[in-house]
């Protein structure tokens, strides 16, 4: 069986046992949602990008036996631990997205279409930042992360109820916002 | 209150997410994390190399040293034995032992005086009767070969006989107490005595000695 099949958690087990190519793959298939996620999170692209390098650090020098549950929602339990942390230390404050444009990759659409769509996309990222930190960090757990209601539930330690109700008042506020776009 | 396991889901807001999903983390970030994956799980991997080398080690020097032991103890136990070196000289008298019957030896000793033949023979399980089994064949025609011996010759088969084995040399003194060389014979058995001291004698060679 080659690692390509191989799940999450027996990637991190083979790792954790010498191999260096199932971290690798393990590198590769979370590199980007662990950095968005973060990115999403954090005020500034800098802080986002050592948690994230803090983030990976703990995964490879942990001791610790990985023991039980999915291994998604282990390295994002420690991205928002330690974002918590950082914002705790830092009192990081949550401003406008101002990375750089990115290259809109699809072809088939017209340049007016493509400056559209970078727009609403842009407005969101925006209005993501300006919700309140539970409900954001629960759409994003959501959308990036692609956690279960039980998973964030047990993550961030308030009710089923609690998360769909974040969830909800975040959506329907984000809608709002973005009406002309939807 | 909507009581589901799901979460509340947006598809249009969802793919508007998913569209603005375009940052990356550097490739220096990238690389940074997969040189410090490398060192840890080299480090992870030599942990095993130490103990496993050692215990291969051990187990070649308990290997080696072992057969070493037991040698010296081997040749501590019991009657030492004589060595062989001429054992080259009789190839014909080994195969002989192995295959000729005690009768043959009998039957092959016509010049045994008839006192010592019966004696003799009364022991088959003796010594004496199995060494009489060892070199029958050898035995007429070194009872001619001394018989024809000058004195001279005799001090020559001294100076060969201290490289006979124990079982060969008993057989010439057999042969020299035969043929009535008793004198050559007691020179003989004294040299025998001196370099085997511990070694059986065959009857009929005890009994000639009882006798003179």
């Amino acid at each position: 069986m080659s690692s390509v099949e191989q799940s999450d958690e027996a990637l991190f087990r083979h790792f954790r046992s010498g191999d260096n190519g199932a971290f690798e793959m393990l590198y590769q298939r979370y590199r980007q949602t662990v950095y968005l996620f973060l990115l999403r999170s954090c005020s500034e692209q800098g802080d986002a990008e050592e948690i994230y390098q803090d983030v990976w650090s703990r995964i490879i020098t942990t001791t610790q036996p990985f023991q039980e549950g999915s291994f998604r929602a282990y390295i994002f339990r420690i991205a928002r631990n330690l974002l918590i942390d950082r914002y705790r230390r830092n009192r990081l404050t949550m401003v406008k997205d101002d990375h750089a444009l990115a290259e809109v990759a699809d072809s088939d659409k017209t340049l007016e279409e493509k400056i559209e769509e970078q727009d609403c996309s842009d407005r969101l990222k925006q209005h993501l930042t300006n919700l309140p930190a539970e409900q954001r960090e629960v759409f994003l757990l959501k959308e990036e992360a692609g956690l279960s209601l039980v998973q964030i539930a047990s993550m961030i330690d308030v009710g089923r109820e609690t998360v769909k109700s974040r969830l909800r008042y975040a959506l329907k506020q984000l809608r709002n916002l973005l009406e002309d776009c939807l | 209150m909507n009581k589901s396991h799901k979460l509340t889901d947006d598809p249009q807001l969802s793919a508007l997410y998913r569209a603005g999903r375009k940052e990356q983390p550097t490739e220096v970030t990238d690389q940074l994390i997969l040189n410090e994956a490398r060192k840890v799980t080299s480090r992870r991997r030599s942990r095993w190399i130490v103990p496993l080398s050692s215990a291969a080690l051990l187990l070649l020097g308990v290997g080696l040293t072992l057969p070493l032991i037991e040698l010296p103890y081997e040749s501590s136990q019991g009657f030492e034995k004589p060595t062989l070196p001429i054992q080259e000289s009789y190839p014909e008298e080994d195969l002989y032992l192995k295959k000729a019957p005690a009768p043959a030896a009998q039957a092959s000793a016509p010049a045994l005086p008839k006192s010592l033949r019966e004696r003799s023979t009364n022991a088959d399980s003796s010594p004496a009767t199995r060494r009489k089994a060892l070199s029958p064949k050898m035995r007429p025609s070194a009872t001619t070969a001394l018989e024809e011996m000058s004195g001279a010759e005799v001090q020559a088969f001294d100076a060969k006989g201290v490289e006979l084995t124990p079982e060969a040399w008993l057989n010439q003194i057999e042969v020299l107490i035969q043929s009535n060389q008793h004198q050559s014979a007691k020179h003989q058995l004294q040299q025998f005595r001196t370099r085997y001291p511990d070694y059986p004698l065959p009857d009929a060679v005890e009994l000639w000695l009882i006798e003179n």
